[in-house]
């Protein structure tokens, strides 16, 4: 199981900092042409999100493997997550999203999986 | 007023980067590749890569390991045995011969005999070539090499107190942190290379900060030296004494004969106080009335480097001390941080992240320094159009750079080649080994300064490229261990694992010396296309 508990940390990481980098300008623009910016709801919405999974993702880590190990495979995570979103982003704008959104359905199932277990 | 701070801000950042850029992209490549220096010494060992098999509990290694030392230790003073572990499969075994009366001392470690052994039966195994391995790279990036170490800590502690202030300096002046949180754009000439430079700061800050930190932390004894001379009156041996309690004692030997206990009960008593496997034994005045055994525990998860130690009569078998179970909060502190730099409790995962963010660092130093260039030929692109020669501290930036990031990989790839194709009884091996990292490095440094151009960018990385992309093949045809062997599970993980990552890193710095093919005549002016991906594979590469 332990693969399914650093598989969470890392999907709800990918999918927090994707939900943070759409709810802004310019990237919002990347995907929906220039000069488009997100309606008010979506974009307070998706800083909700985005938020939340990031602090889902550090509680589960700590939870799963200590406060201080936790912290560190959490930032971990988000600094790989961080980079591969940023490279992906110029140049499949859309992959990156497409990638965002597996990203959150596979962090509940994996989240469902655990809790059921 | 806020402006200016923020201006002279830019400027500190500026130079106290650029000023130690060079030796600190060394000790980032080479500290980033310490990750892995267990597994790079396997891999550089072909020997010894049919022995990483069965795992072995460590009171059976323990046993084996007595036997083996009572029959080819003798006479011995001291014997260190470290335990098989999740990554060293093999026994290790170490012993101070005592000096015989009017031979001459050969230095430190002259006497100290160390072999690799089966930790199932004890037998030594087929002997390795010799390399220092991962080692070298370890010590490589601290204590540097042709020098002494003492000035080497020095040189690298300073550098490292600059790339403090660097980072420092340079979260202050990046104005747009988190509006630019996910801005790279490529192919836009210096806004590409600050986006770079930005995003491998930026995303990997909490690494970079703890890293320099830690890394000074890690030396702290010898470079703030005062608080401990005050408090102790300048004895730093009782300092020493009472801060790592575990250090093996120097109890004189009784002279008496008598016959050393068996180490599987200590074993067993220490991994049920401590719930976690024993990782090292060592035994002070073996077969002497007077011996004691110490056990160390294994680094587990555990974030502290500070491991608790056991401390047993070594005929009786009675447990006479414990140390480090109970640890005070600086005591503490250090060990935590001592821990995350050295990073030995993370798991395969884990580790894995620590060298990405090893490398963003590498890629970070890397693009740090083009930037200056590029900025700085930017200045002096009139002159330059003009048909003036750019400026002696451009050029000498520039070729430098070159040296650095594209030279830093071939020297990486000429060791692991050196170390397969050297002959293996050769005289001397591992100091032979290291003359061919540095000498490639120097020639690439060298001929770098000697032409430092865009046709030089491009020939240096694609010798790194095919140095790095064609060790598998090395491997393969010097080893039984290739990659198809491991695939199919005979072979160790760990061997295919360096394969693949050194092929990867080859890639990307080929990829970079194809993103760098002459330029049409109309735009030769820009000297050097810029993406990210130009320059994180180069700096990746030194690290593998």
């Amino acid at each position: 199981m332990e693969w399914i508990t650093n598989f969470l940390v890392f999907a709800l990481c990918y999918a927090g900092l994707s939900c943070l980098c759409l709810a802004m300008d310019r990237h919002y623009a990347d995907l929906h042409g220039r000069g488009a910016e997100p309606p008010l709801q979506l974009r307070r919405r998706l800083r909700w999100a985005g938020w939340l999974a990031l602090a889902f993702g550090l509680a589960w880590a700590m939870h799963s493997s200590g406060a201080g190990y936790g912290t560190v495979v959490w930032v971990g995570s988000l600094t790989c997550c961080g980079l591969l979103l940023i490279w992906l982003l110029p140049y499949a704008p859309r992959h990156a999203m497409l990638l965002a959104r597996v990203a959150g359905v596979a962090a509940l199932l994996a989240a469902l999986v655990l809790a059921v277990r | 007023m806020k402006e200016g701070f923020r201006q002279s801000m830019a400027w500190l950042h500026t130079w106290s980067g650029l000023l130690v850029c060079w030796i600190l992209l060394l000790v980032f490549c080479a500290g980033t590749a310490s990750y892995y220096r267990n597994e790079i010494t396997l891999w550089m060992q072909p020997e010894l890569h049919a022995a990483a098999g069965q795992p072995v509990s460590s009171e059976q290694a323990a046993t084996a390991a007595q036997t083996a030392m009572q029959e080819r230790a003798e006479g011995a003073t001291r014997w260190f045995i470290t335990l098989p572990g999740e990554r060293n499969p093999a026994l290790q075994l170490g012993w101070n011969k005592p000096s015989k009366p009017g031979e001459k001392k050969k230095g430190r470690r002259g006497n100290f005999h160390s072999e690799k052994a089966d930790p199932s039966t004890g037998e030594v195994l087929s002997k390795p070539r010799e390399t220092r391995g991962g080692e070298f790279l370890y010590r490589l990036h601290f204590d540097l090499h042709y020098m002494s170490a003492l000035w080497a800590r020095w040189l690298v502690g300073f550098c490292a107190m600059f790339m403090l202030v660097s980072i420092i300096s340079g979260i202050v002046t990046h104005k747009r942190i988190f509006k630019d949180l996910f801005t790279f754009r490529p192919k836009k000439g210096q806004r590409s290379w600050l986006d770079a430079h930005n995003v491998t700061a930026v995303l990997a800050l909490p690494y970079h900060l703890m890293i320099t930190y830690t890394g000074l932390v890690t030396l702290m004894f010898m470079y703030m030296p005062s608080g401990v001379t005050t408090a102790y009156k300048g004895d730093q041996d009782t300092f020493f004494s009472e801060a790592f309690p575990a250090r093996v004692g120097e109890t004189k030997a009784a002279g008496v004969a008598a016959p050393l206990t068996p180490f599987a009960p200590l074993v067993r008593q220490a991994e049920q106080r401590w719930g976690a496997q024993v990782g090292f034994v060592s035994v002070n005045l073996p077969g002497d009335a007077n011996a004691t055994v110490t056990l160390r525990r294994a680094s587990g998860r555990d974030m502290s480097s500070k491991q608790p130690t056991m401390e047993f009569d070594g005929v009786t078998g009675k447990l006479l001390a414990t140390y480090g179970e109970e640890m005070g909060g600086a005591s503490n502190t250090h060990g935590v941080m001592y821990g995350l730099h050295i990073a030995n409790f993370a798991s395969p995962l884990l580790r894995a992240l620590f060298f990405l963010s090893g490398l963003a660092g590498c890629a970070m130093v890397a693009t740090g320094a083009l930037l200056w260039a590029v900025k700085t030929r930017q200045k002096q692109a009139k002159a330059l159009a003009a048909g003036k020669r750019p400026s002696f501290g451009l050029r000498l930036v520039e070729a430098l750079n070159i040296g650095a990031i594209a030279g830093i990989p071939i020297a990486f790839g000429t060791y692991f080649w050196a170390n397969r194709l050297l002959p293996v009884g050769l005289e001397e091996r591992p100091k032979e080994e290291i003359a061919f990292f540095f000498g490639a490095w120097a020639v690439a440094a060298i001929v770098a300064q000697l032409r430092p151009t865009r046709a030089m960018w491009r020939i240096q990385l694609s010798v790194g490229a095919v140095l790095l992309a064609s060790l598998p093949v090395l491997n393969g045809l010097t080893s039984g261990s290739h990659l198809g062997a491991v695939l199919l599970g005979r072979g160790p993980v760990a061997v295919a694992a360096f394969d693949l990552v050194v092929l990867v890193l080859g890639l990307g710095l080929a990829y970079a010396a194809f993103r760098l093919k002459p330029l049409p005549a109309k735009s030769v002016k820009s000297a050097k296309p810029a993406t990210k991906a130009d320059v994180t594979p180069d700096t990746a590469a030194g690290a593998a």
